[in-house]
């Protein structure tokens, strides 16, 4: 009896190490893929370096149209701060224009990925989690420096504020990658995802804080829509924590619900992975 | 070679972006109540047409640089979707040699700034004379002059990435 329970224990712990190398090396692979095209990298970060101008000149002129100087609360260093470390976060968390699942759905060769060891969830988290490596380095420090030179940026004032930020993106990444992935899932069911799509993108670019601070909007429809979707969660909730917008408690607040709502999503993800893979018929011939 | 890739994926359902467009143009004419002259009416119907021209060229330019970078697909959305958005603010708002590159450099102020302050009759703080706004529409043949060079040397020196 007692023998039967120690090997069971056994082959679940080399079941874990093993899933913990194979993670390993879809994150090295995921880095990998995204610095092979160095060309991309820097017609992406140089178009995330334009937005990053546009914005900051329209929001300053709207802080600067006002008798304090403050736009919806936020400074002048907070506010260019807010734009620049979102150019960067939105390619960290690759709020936009990742299909790679869905393809592999319409194409059939998903089929391989559900025949790999690791399921497929955390698959594809462990190479995205290689990818955003990448992205942090190619993508947000670039923008980030340029902003920095350009116009100045917010010094935090608590001790704490940059590994918040560090744990608050994290989670932002988390969240984004299980809303990516279940947009891609719906394929599924739909083959073509190109209208779910297109609702991710107006959601999470008019949500997330991304165009401009959600807290321009009515106090009601802010915190509305930032418990009620997860898309503040994913741009508004860490460029907030590292300009330090709000007091202390609330800033622990807003990382606590990032941390709910990649709670949700994650499972959600699962689920919504397993419903597929029970009536799954293969495309293809 | 041109008209057939650019017609060969026509949606139907972005007609509605024109409508609106369109519908928000004229209310604003309306709402400006502007004093009607000649010139203004050419002027109010050449804009709206040379700035599609204008960015038809960009998008075009921004296309054929892929024949040089191939995985380079996002640079021209800074200046496609990024003019875009540049345009929709009065150039003031913008400054130093941002405003520079982007208003005179690629010519975005002409799209709609200068055309915009030629309608209303206002000055040009930036110190630019009037007739500037009258004439701001030459830009679009100028850009599609511009476009059509790209794009021709593009397709001649066009080799195949090999996968």
């Amino acid at each position: 009896m007692g023998f039967v329970i120690a090997t069971e224990t056994a082959a679940r712990q080399a079941t874990i190490w093993s899933h913990v190398r194979i993670c390993a090396s879809l994150a090295a692979a995921g880095f990998r893929r995204y610095s092979t095209y160095r060309q991309a990298t820097i017609a992406g970060a140089a178009t995330n370096i334009t937005f990053g101008l546009l914005r900051t000149y329209v929001l300053l002129a709207v802080a600067g149209g006002t008798a304090a100087g403050l736009a919806a609360g936020y400074d002048r260093a907070q506010l260019t701060t807010y734009v620049w470390v979102q150019q960067g976060l939105m390619v960290v968390t690759l709020i936009w224009g990742w299909f790679d699942l869905g393809d592999r759905i319409r194409s059939g060769d998903v089929v391989i990925d559900l025949l790999r060891p690791v399921p497929p969830v955390l698959a594809y988290f462990a190479a995205d989690v290689g990818r955003a490596g990448y992205a942090v380095l190619g993508r947000f420090v670039p923008p980030v420096l340029v902003g920095a030179l350009v116009f100045g940026l917010y010094r935090p004032a608590r001790w704490y504020t940059v590994p918040l930020f560090v744990l608050s993106a994290a989670l932002a990444l988390v969240i984004c990658f299980a809303g990516r992935y279940m947009v891609n899932a719906t394929a599924f069911w739909l083959l073509d995802t190109r209208g779910i799509d297109f609702a991710w993108v107006l959601a999470s670019g008019m949500l997330s804080g991304l165009y401009f601070p959600l807290r321009f909007l009515p106090e009601w429809f802010t915190l509305t829509v930032w418990i009620g979707t997860p898309f503040p969660s994913i741009l508004q909730a860490p460029a907030d924590v590292l300009v330090e917008r709000v007091a202390p408690g609330p800033t622990l607040l807003i990382v606590a619900g990032q941390a709910a709502w990649a709670a949700v999503m994650m499972v959600a993800c699962v689920v919504v992975q397993h419903r597929a893979e029970r009536r799954l018929v293969v495309q293809g011939g | 070679m041109l008209p057939q890739l650019v017609l060969s994926d026509l949606q139907l359902r972005k007609v509605s972006r024109i409508v609106l467009g369109a519908a928000v143009y004229v209310g604003a004419l309306v709402a400006a109540d502007l004093p009607w002259t000649p010139a203004r009416v050419a002027l109010a119907v050449v804009a709206p047409v040379a700035g599609t021209v204008f960015f038809t060229a960009l998008f075009l330019v921004g296309a054929s640089l892929t024949f040089w970078w191939i995985e380079a697909a996002e640079l021209p959305n800074s200046f496609t979707y990024g003019g875009r958005d540049f345009t929709t603010y009065p150039v003031t708002v913008y400054g130093g040699w941002f405003r520079g590159l982007f208003a005179y450099g690629l010519g975005f102020a002409f799209v709609a700034y200068y055309p915009a302050l030629a309608l209303l009759g206002r000055a040009d703080p930036l110190g630019l004379p009037a007739w500037v706004g009258w004439l701001s529409p030459l830009v679009a043949p100028v850009a599609a002059g511009a476009a059509a060079v790209v794009w021709r040397f593009g397709i001649r020196h066009y080799r195949s990435t090999g996968s």
